[in-house]
């Protein structure tokens, strides 16, 4: 049971000025129940465009991409994408959660009940917001309403298109806490994101992508672990592995906890607890 | 996965159209918008198209970009054809086929609309060539310099020419609007491919409500930057002054003497 991409080459249809450009190449990528991958890489590396292909937005000019078994079709795959609620259009906050549901063919009455439960699935309140204008909405709450809206086709695999662009720290603590959920509920979630250091602590797995290609995935413990596979991809090293790098305590000495200083960083030192501890021997004296 | 649009966009090439001043093509639509109304045989329209096509051919611009436009206007020309060419009253029109009672075909209205039809899709043809063949700078230059005199009547020249030139480009904006907001849409089941054409009409209400609210959004945020850049609109000067060649001078001599025969023929006519 998993979402599987095999060899998925695509390529850009060619417009007025130029041939296609070849997008993704030979790319193969599989999610598992219950598991986050992250997916980075530099801007028109292609990870967007992994991501429609996973969703069946777009089909490969080779390869094939299956879920669980079956070759993927849109709405097989929940997909979030960049600045999703700049894609509402219902008149009331309920319906537009329903609008999923309703193409699938679920009853008017089943789909605005699922869409309250959906509501208070990302913090909101149906009963305050549930017959309010889209419109009317800040950023944040808007933001949380379209994720409700994907949410609601109640999909085992979920695809996030740089799920925390333009958030501030409270929208982060959601995404992170909403992503431990559904990862608890058996739900496989792919992100694609530029925010490595708020997702790296998350995730569970990373593929890195260059130029079309994916051309490092593993654990994300593998690539905390090496530093350098950033480089691979053309991207900067993370902060909080920078700032470890720099300590000079990659082999021992103060080991930082990396989740626990993201912890920090979205929530507050008192939350968060220590950042982390020395070893017997290394570079620091004291401890925590 | 590209929803595109043609018609508005530049296309570069190394070509005569290209290198020619954009008033001087500007005149030269002209002249071909008059030509196309001025006349009613076909001969002249097929005469029309042979120009078209030739006017493509200097232009290095594939025809078949031009006829992507034509697309979204199927519906039109479908109407233009069928309102010439029904009728309610079959009985009292001479060579009218009932069909239902006094409904039926005019053979003549229909031969009309295909006329009337063929008139749009040249006028595509020809404002499109304009937009591949000049650049959106280009064009707004040479509005501003064309309306130039209108300003002694208080004319706000300098801002139609700057609306003018972001109408242009916010249609390749919109349409990548339009293309991401369906791609959205169609991962939460919509489908705007099948059934009837009401369905798919109704299909299209979860698209156009974004698509317009973001347009709003931007263009509020444009007007907002352009402002804060302190944009005015009114004594505005150019880094690069285009200037006619003799050939583009010719050019629109020629468009003057086509127009005055042509009105000339109107009046003869």
């Amino acid at each position: 049971m998993s979402l599987v991409l095999d060899h998925v080459t695509y390529r850009y249809p060619s417009s007025a000025e130029s041939a296609g450009a070849l997008a993704v190449r030979d790319a193969c990528l599989e999610l598992e129940p219950g598991s986050i991958t992250l997916i980075c890489g530099v801007t028109g590396s292609g990870k967007s465009t992994l991501l429609r292909l996973a969703a069946g937005l777009v089909t490969p000019d080779e390869g094939s991409v299956q879920v669980d078994g079956e070759p993927v079709k849109p709405a097989m795959v929940g997909m979030v994408f960049q600045r999703p609620e700049s894609q509402l259009f219902a008149d009331t906050v309920r319906q537009d959660v329903a609008f999923g549901p309703r193409n699938l063919g679920m009853p008017q009455e089943d789909a605005l009940t699922l869409a309250d439960d959906m509501l208070r699935s990302v913090g909101l309140d149906p009963a305050e917001l549930g017959e309010r204008s889209p419109f009317a909405l800040s950023g944040g709450q808007a933001r949380r309403v379209a994720i409700a809206g994907v949410l609601a086709l109640q999909r085992r695999y979920l695809l996030f298109d740089e799920p925390t662009a333009g958030l501030d720290g409270a929208g982060k603590r959601f995404m992170r806490e909403l992503f431990a959920r559904l990862r608890a509920d058996g739900i496989a979630i792919a992100v694609v994101s530029h925010d490595l250091d708020f997702m790296l602590p998350l995730v569970d797995r990373v593929a890195l992508m260059r130029a079309g290609r994916v051309v490092w995935q593993g654990d994300a413990a593998g690539l905390v672990g090496d530093p350098y596979l950033f480089s691979r991809a053309g991207l900067r090293v993370p902060s909080l592995l920078a700032f470890q790098q720099d300590l000079g305590c990659m082999d021992g000495g103060l080991s930082l906890d990396v989740h626990r200083v993201a912890h920090w960083a979205l929530d507050g030192f008192d939350a968060a607890g220590p950042l982390g501890h020395v070893h017997s021997h290394g570079c620091g004296d004291g401890e925590d | 996965m590209a929803f595109q649009v043609p018609f508005g966009q530049y296309v570069a090439r190394e070509s005569a159209l290209h290198r020619m001043d954009a008033r001087a093509k500007l005149a030269l639509l002209a002249t071909y918008i008059f030509a196309l109304f001025a006349f009613k045989s076909w001969y002249a329209m097929a005469a029309l198209v042979a120009l078209m096509l030739l006017a493509y051919g200097l232009g290095h611009i594939k025809a078949s970009l031009a006829a992507r436009a034509l697309k979204p206007l199927i519906l039109i020309l479908l109407f233009t054809i069928l309102v010439n060419g029904l009728t309610f009253r079959a009985d009292s029109i001479p060579g009218a086929v009932a069909l239902i009672r006094n409904f039926g075909i005019k053979p003549d209205g229909m031969l009309l609309g295909c006329f009337y039809a063929l008139r749009i899709c040249l006028l595509i043809f020809a404002t499109s060539l304009l937009t591949f063949t000049t650049k959106p700078v280009a064009l707004t230059d040479a509005l501003t310099s064309i309306l130039g005199p209108l300003r002694v009547l208080h004319v706000p020249v300098d801002d139609m020419a700057t609306m003018f030139s972001i109408v242009l480009r916010f249609i390749p904006i919109t349409a990548a609007q339009i293309d991401q907001v369906m791609t959205a849409q169609r991962a939460r089941g919509a489908n705007f491919d099948d059934g009837p054409l009401m369905q798919r009409l109704r299909a299209l209400v979860p698209v156009l409500v974004p698509v317009f609210v973001g347009l709003f959004r931007r263009a509020d945020d444009l007007a907002c930057a352009m402002e804060s850049r302190c944009y005015t609109g009114q004594g505005r000067t150019r880094l690069n002054v285009p200037v006619m060649r003799p050939v583009d001078k010719l050019v629109c001599a020629l468009c003057l003497l086509a127009c005055a025969a042509l009105i000339t023929m109107l009046i003869l006519r």
